[in-house]
């Protein structure tokens, strides 16, 4: 038995009832290293969490879409139940059998109230969508030390925010390998501008005067891919923007010093344009490296800040 | 249709119809790099795999040649475990000992079809058991301390479905 390899153990287990797998966790350690390992990744949400609550815990969801047999939502929800409240080790404890977070329609606030250094240091895929980030405490990312993130994937999606605390959520996580920045709403404040100035002014095409918050997500993420300089462990190969761009911000975006891993651009149109933009990219970029994916967005959803 | 000859780990060959041969995709790539359609004297060696072994996954491969092709990847179908031909659990009526040395054998010459079947017999030696005796079935030891098995157990206590 001892010969058999854990992938296979894996396969074998994979075909039981979570009651069965709950009974080999009991075996010995090894069977419980398995089952744990068997056990799908998911997505916790925190989500509809008030501005001003005092107590995020409180407002902990079920939400009706998860695989509610899943071992480690039971786990999370029930002690939540049971306890109402999480001790910092416990949430710690609890995050690291997940490998997805996803936080909806939050305020930095409560985000920061579990601890960045908690959820960055314990879950690949961190998922930030309708959140409302923008705070006038810029510094509330940055005052917690971070040295290894083993954040992957992270989704801004929806979620509105600033240039700052895009810097400062994105700043210590080297092993990001994808970015959603798709109807992601960013405000670019002008300090920051200049700060960035000598970056940004080392592209050709930026243009300071968007129309909207688009763009300015736009200029954020090409500051930061600026940011990704050779020492840096970060990888990106992936990202996601839209809508406003154009054929030279995404060259621009291409040549940045933090794109060279670069391997899959997801950009999303609006509807109601969006065969022609399609073609006009196509046409400048059909010997491109990298893969450009087009999405469709519906134009009911562009809102103007 | 043209044979060829495959060496056990432990010297013995066995003369095997090339489909057959090439329902591994072990032995199916070997077979394609090397260019060999037919038997040209010199035997294939499959080194992780002995002769007892060899002789069952051969007479596995033999019956199941003319099986459609097992789909990649079908969840559903990979859960079941209840879908064990009356041929196949007879074939899988042996000791634990050579069950195994199949399932790492179906491994080594990546034959789905059987590393499936196998999978699933070994599961549902384990389905419905207690701890306690799935180390029985197994000759496991036991190796958590009162509290590890408690921490587990409480954990365990949110989750079950009763």
């Amino acid at each position: 038995m001892d010969k058999v390899p854990v992938e296979l153990w894996m396969k074998i287990f994979s075909s039981l009832t979570n009651n069965d797998l709950l009974s080999l966790r009991l075996v010995n350690h090894h069977c419980n290293d398995i089952v744990l390992q068997c056990i799908q990744p998911i997505i916790v949400y925190f989500r509809y969490i008030t501005p001003g609550s005092k107590n995020f815990q409180a407002i902990l969801q079920k939400d009706e879409s998860l695989n509610n047999s899943n071992i480690h939502y039971k786990i999370f929800y029930n002690h939540w139940k049971k306890f109402q409240e999480f001790s910092k080790t416990q949430l710690k404890t609890i995050f690291s059998h997940l490998k997805s977070l996803r936080f909806k329609n939050c305020l930095n606030f409560e985000i920061l109230k579990i601890g960045w250094e908690i959820i960055v240091k314990t879950v690949k895929k961190l998922y930030l969508n309708d959140c409302f980030l923008i705070n006038n405490n810029f510094d509330y990312y940055s005052t917690e030390k971070i040295n290894s993130s083993l954040i992957t994937t992270l989704d801004l999606q929806g979620s509105r925010l600033n240039d700052k605390i895009f810097y400062n959520i994105t700043k210590h996580l080297n092993r990001l390998k994808h970015l959603n920045c798709a109807n992601t709403r960013m405000r670019f404040y002008f300090h920051l501008i200049r700060r960035s100035y000598f970056l940004l002014t080392s592209l050709n095409n930026i243009d300071f005067q968007p129309v909207t918050t688009y763009a300015f997500t736009y200029c954020a993420l090409s500051y930061y891919l600026n940011q990704i300089q050779n020492e840096s462990n970060s990888y990106l190969e992936e990202i996601q923007i839209g809508p406003l761009l154009n054929v030279e911000n995404l060259t621009d975006l291409i040549s940045c010093s933090g794109s060279k891993n670069l391997r899959k651009i997801h950009l999303w149109f609006y509807e109601m344009d969006f065969d022609a933009r399609r073609q006009e990219f196509e046409k400048n970029f059909s010997h491109c490296i990298v893969k450009i994916i087009y999405h469709r967005l519906p134009c009911d959803i562009q809102v103007k800040i | 249709m043209p044979n060829i000859k495959l060496q056990s780990s432990d010297g013995e060959i066995f003369e095997v119809d090339v489909e057959v041969a090439r329902m591994s995709n072990t032995l199916r790539t070997m077979l394609d790099d090397l260019g060999i359609e037919e038997d040209d004297g010199e035997p294939i060696p499959v080194q992780n795999v002995n002769s007892a072994i060899l002789r069952k996954v051969i007479q596995w491969a033999t019956y199941h040649k003319n099986d459609p092709p097992t789909p990649e990847d079908d969840d559903a179908r990979e859960k079941r475990t209840d879908d064990i031909s009356s041929w196949d659990a007879d074939f899988l009526k042996v000791d634990q000992g050579t069950l195994f040395e199949i399932i790492l054998a179906a491994n080594y010459l990546d034959i789905k079809g059987l590393l499936d079947v196998t999978c699933k017999t070994v599961a549902n030696m384990i389905r419905g058991k207690t701890p306690e005796e799935i180390r029985k079935t197994f000759n496991i030891k036991n190796d958590f301390t009162p509290q590890e098995e408690e921490q587990i157990r409480r954990e365990n206590e949110w989750c079950e479905e009763k």
